[in-house]
């Protein structure tokens, strides 16, 4: 067995309880019976997850079209033949993906991303109870053509966290602020209960 | 009361928790129903398929916080202690309680309820569960230790009161309620930095 990353759906119940769709939790006993941490992408339904599990798991879950599974090996870079599918699966989730460097981003660099930018949709969660990305709102839009509502929240969210966000300007994507959002977490460990990253 | 805040949930016949005063901490239910049973001085989660807490509404508590409740008698529904509760009845709060099946450690932020790591062991009778969060780690621990689900990194909550948390109808029984803020820990001096250091010239 080893500690594997990977992108999952949540299930949401219709009590509205969440918990990794291939994964056992309270609501959902028949589900792959492993140890695993997770960080959810605030109201979206998407997490990061940690899990404890064998080969032949892993080959399961990647057998489901929305897993995303991170090779075992964190510090091996994404390599040209795999970047068009790590970036799409990122964008799809509205998780910035066209920064990625083939040959010299590293999986653990791309996991911290992705684990700070969820920290912050889980803090924007928190004091707004909302999406962080809503359907209106996409990754190429600039930030001068964004409602004011939002504007208003993502800054206060950032506040919140003391995140500089000085550099954002009318024309800044939402794809370069949702970047340096998922960044500004710094060094600081995640810890997903079985593993540190 | 002042902190460290602690209640025993004595009572002479079954209480509301709202109306127990006795253990010093007036009770806000958040959200569900709490009940202290007074032939075993614990208190128990008692509605059907909805989630429960409730927090001591007369200590105000740092951000970094902790709450602890005992297992008298588990059940097949959970009950536990929770940090970082609303106040009022918003339903936000950060629990960890145990039934017969498992431990869970979870966040409910404005009704929407997501549990963060794995199913841990099932409750145990006699038994201290015990949910410290510090900045953004939550420590779950059972019996003064780290429990099996492990610390985890969340940054849903920010502030609120320790309480209790719990699930469904006659959920576990709890008791002991204990809380605090987290200690800050300041490290003691190396020694070359405790006393004033003299110098002698040389003439």
């Amino acid at each position: 067995m080893a500690i594997r990353f990977m992108l999952m759906p949540l299930t949401v119940t219709a009590s509205n309880t969440r918990g990794p769709k291939y994964l056992k939790w309270r609501d959902n006993p028949t589900g792959m019976d492993v140890q695993w941490g997770m960080f959810d992408m605030g109201l979206q339904p998407e997490a990061i997850i940690a899990a404890n599990v064998t080969n032949a798991q892993v080959t399961t879950l990647s057998g489901n079209a929305d897993v995303v599974m991170v090779p075992a090996n964190i510090d091996n870079t994404i390599t040209a033949g795999a970047l068009p599918t790590v970036r799409d699966a990122l964008e799809t989730l509205h998780i910035p993906g066209t920064w990625i460097t083939a040959g010299t981003t590293t999986y653990r660099e791309l996991l911290r991303m992705v684990c700070g930018l969820a920290q912050f949709a889980q803090v924007f969660h928190g004091m707004f109870n909302q999406l962080l990305i809503p359907d209106q709102i996409n990754l190429d839009q600039t930030w001068g053509n964004l409602p004011q509502q939002w504007q208003d929240n993502l800054r206060a969210c950032a506040d919140s966290l003391h995140y500089d966000y000085s550099q954002v300007s009318a024309s800044t994507t939402v794809r370069a602020i949702l970047l340096s959002l998922g960044n500004q977490w710094g060094n600081t460990p995640f810890y997903f209960g079985i593993t540190t990253l | 009361m002042s902190l460290p805040a602690s209640d025993a949930f004595t009572e002479a016949s079954d209480t509301a928790l709202a109306s127990h005063t006795a253990g010093g901490i007036t009770w806000v239910v958040n959200v569900g129903t709490f009940t202290v049973l007074g032939a075993s001085d614990t208190v128990r989660h008692n509605s059907a398929s909805t989630e429960g807490a409730a927090h001591d509404s007369t200590n105000t508590y740092n951000n970094d916080q902790k709450a602890q409740t005992k297992m008298v008698t588990r059940a097949t529904n959970p009950a536990g202690p929770a940090v970082r509760v609303a106040s009022g009845t918003t339903q936000t709060y950060y629990g960890y309680y145990a039934d017969s099946t498992a431990s869970y450690l979870f966040k409910n932020v404005s009704g929407v309820w997501t549990q963060i790591g794995s199913n841990g062991a099932a409750g145990a009778n006699g038994s201290t569960y015990a949910l410290e969060v510090s900045g953004t780690t939550l420590t779950p621990k059972k019996d003064g230790a780290t429990a099996d689900i492990g610390a985890q990194t969340s940054s849903s909550i920010s502030s609120g009161y320790a309480g209790i948390c719990g699930y469904g109808s006659t959920s576990s029984q709890i008791d002991n309620f204990a809380a605090d803020n987290m200690t800050v820990v300041t490290k003691a001096k190396p020694i070359y930095q405790r006393h004033t250091l003299y110098v002698w010239r040389s003439r």
